[in-house]
């Protein structure tokens, strides 16, 4: 069992004092940054980049993934008491966890959704270690046309999948592939879109980019429509625990959510929203009761919880063994790997297993210590809401200025922070979603450096982006993606229904 | 989707706002396009090639969307955390955050980072609604001083604490 030796090998990395350390600073980190609204796994990541610089890759990635999956977890913890949802992938908790909540079973819901998550994460992490390392080896055969196709399949994928529109979808897309043209050509030395700054010849900075996007963003969206609501927690009495009647409605959703999750976030833009909806729908079908969803129902909480986190862990499989990130976070982490010279993808098994199998090992830990900072302590955690709104926010922009000013305290970037955040504002109020962007940035130069190699390899004949059976394959799912809708849209067109809602 | 019975004429005009900004993006690409050589070589594709794609397909982009707003699309908010999308936009909240956040740009090169934290740090909590500047301008510079200090000794260069006064 060579994978057994491997992940035996991660654990004495993972188990070492300062990484388990790590591994607990990031758990907290990620549980405090879910309960937090305004900032999310993404920023986190990004705003640790230019701190974890003087660590090791693999304390670094230790931290990040706890981020990751504590985020999941915090998240859940702010939907079942005050309804409002930290993270994306927590949207049905907060339906049916908050009603239960209300009803006065606000510990039976923060019991299942942090068991759900535990359970469904750590078998989530099975099937990663499993996977993975099958997985790196088909991508030994990936050349440049392998991996220009992937690069478009993940900018489909990403932009038909996440928002409310493809059109939407695909503008951000393009404006974060324009971004990502900005700065010194590597082939030609030439500048590229730099309007003869010299701080832009090196391109703009994914953290710049980041920081601007998801916090200055977010921060001049919420000035701008200010919710008077006071928030409302809900108290939790009594332990946080589960009657027998309650496991008994729990442990089969958890093992279905899990089962919904994780082939799902291995997909390409399979992210973790969907295969909650996916798993509360299917709960929903399979229960005895279905009168009681929407009205408290601890499947409703227990199966969604599971999946968001079975998510999490394949969200790592395509981020580990092709580089391919398939979510906004998952994005930021390929941008730190690129940040420490290394390349993931198969080599990175095979190059630096003691970095990829403790990471993978330091996720197992990392589910049992956010169950333990979670089961127990979900009322501590929910304290952080009381720093009130403004200092919240305040302290965002400071922390963000911190990324942006550290990396080489120059006035220009700064002005990129606020330009390109008035810009995150403009997405904000058109609903046009912020993930393909990011996509866009950071795989945009692996497309264009792997079109440019395989048409070399080629001779300049396109036709070899299309010779090998994966790239095209790869190349015709992508294709269909964005056919689909527009065939479907041309459709309903036809049949001239005056709604506009299928374009939308 | 469904437009309001008669709404603002700035509501109108900003209807239009993606879709110009989109196609002023895309026309920025390909004027650039025009300066960089398409092809190179046997290479078969040049630095130009994707810079002209990528603002070929802005400006389709750009036209599509315009299409949307003429048939009458009107382009809704986010559902956001802590945001209430129904309630008009404010441009008090939104120019006081957006002077926090600009204000920086000049200041923490000048006056270090901790005096420019607490500039933008007040101009924020001003935005979210708090009535007490001083109090925030003091606590923003504590903040600032805090990170700063920790950051440093992290290895994060953030310049001096107070470069005027020499620091």
């Amino acid at each position: 069992m060579a994978v057994l030796d491997a992940l035996m090998h991660g654990f004495a990395v993972a188990l070492q004092p300062m990484n388990l350390l790590w591994a607990l600073v990031g758990c907290a980190l990620g549980t405090a940054i879910g309960v937090l609204p305004g900032i999310g796994p993404a920023l986190t990541i990004t705003l640790l980049l230019p701190v974890t610089v003087t660590m090791s890759p693999t304390a670094a990635f230790i931290i990040f993934a706890g981020v990751f999956y504590g985020a999941m977890y915090g998240g859940s913890t702010t939907s079942i008491l005050i309804n409002t949802p930290g993270e994306s992938g927590s949207m049905i908790t907060a339906l049916e966890g908050n009603r239960m909540a209300r009803n006065g079973r606000g510990a039976a819901a923060l019991a299942t959704a942090a068991i759900g998550s535990f359970v469904a994460g750590t078998i989530g992490t099975i099937l990663l270690t499993v996977a993975a390392p099958t997985i790196s080896e088909i991508a030994f055969v990936f050349g440049p046309a392998e991996y220009f196709a992937l690069a478009v399949l993940a900018f489909t994928s990403v932009s038909v999948v996440l928002g409310a529109s493809i059109l939407r979808g695909l503008v951000s897309l393009f404006f974060g592939l324009a971004l990502a043209v900005m700065g010194t050509d590597y082939q030609a030395g030439l500048p590229r879109l730099t309007f003869g700054v010299p701080e832009l010849s090196d391109g703009i900075g994914i953290t710049v980019v980041l920081v601007a996007m998801f916090a200055v963003g977010e921060i001049l969206f919420v000035a701008s429509r200010l919710s008077r609501e006071p928030q409302k927690v809900i108290a939790v009495n009594g332990p946080i625990a589960m009657s027998r009647e309650d496991w008994q409605r729990s442990w089969k959703p958890w093992l279905r959510g899990a089962a919904l999750g994780f082939p799902i976030g291995v997909m390409p833009a399979g992210g973790s929203e969907i295969p909650t909806l996916l798993s509360y729908t299917l709960e929903r079908r399979l229960s005895k009761n279905p009168e009681e969803f929407g009205h408290g129902a601890i499947e409703g909480v227990a199966g969604p919880e599971a999946a968001n986190n079975a998510a999490v862990a394949g969200v790592m499989v395509p981020l580990l063994t092709l580089g391919l990130p398939t979510s906004a976070t998952a994005a930021v982490m390929l941008a730190a790997f690129q940040n420490y010279g290394l390349q993931p993808g198969p080599t990175l098994f095979t190059g630096n297993p003691e970095l990829v199998w403790g990471v993978i090992a330091s996720l197992y830990i990392g589910n049992l210590m956010l169950l333990v900072l979670n089961l127990p302590m979900a009322r501590v955690w929910v304290k952080l809401l009381a720093i009130p709104k403004p200092h919240l926010y305040a302290g965002i922009l400071i922390f963000s200025l911190v990324g942006v000013w550290g990396l080489s305290q120059s006035w220009v970037e700064l002005l990129a922070l606020a330009l390109l955040g008035l810009v995150g504002y403009g997405f904000r109020c058109c609903s046009v979603p912020i993930a393909p962007a990011l996509i866009g940035l950071i795989l945009g130069p692996m497309a264009e450096l792997q079109l440019r190699r395989a048409l070399a390899i080629g001779q300049g004949d396109p036709m070899t982006l299309v010779s090998s059976p994966i790239a095209a394959g790869l190349l015709i799912v992508a294709a269909l993606l964005l056919l689909i809708p527009l065939l479907r849209f041309l459709r309903s067109r036809r049949n001239e229904t005056p709604s506009l809602t299928a374009a939308q | 989707m469904t437009a309001a019975a008669k709404p603002f004429p700035v509501r109108r005009l900003s209807r239009w706002s993606l879709p110009v900004g989109v196609l002023i993006l895309g026309a920025i690409l390909l004027r650039e396009a025009t300066d960089l050589p398409l092809t190179q070589a046997y290479a078969g594709i040049g630095p130009g090639f994707f810079v002209l794609a990528i603002g070929l397909v802005l400006t389709a982009l750009g036209l599509a969307l315009s299409y949307q707003v003429m048939r009458g699309a009107i382009f809704e908010p986010e559902e956001t955390e802590g945001a209430d999308i129904g309630r008009p936009m404010s441009w008090t909240g939104f120019l006081t955050a957006a002077a926090g956040v600009f204000l920086p740009i000049g200041l923490i090169g000048h006056a270090g980072f901790p005096l420019g934290g607490a500039v933008a740090y007040a101009f924020i909590t001003r935005a979210y609604g708090s009535r007490k500047p001083l109090a925030d301008v003091l606590i923003g510079f504590a903040v600032a001083s805090i990170t700063w200090f920790a950051f440093t000794r992290l290895g994060v260069q953030l310049g001096g604490f107070f470069p005027p006064g020499g620091f």
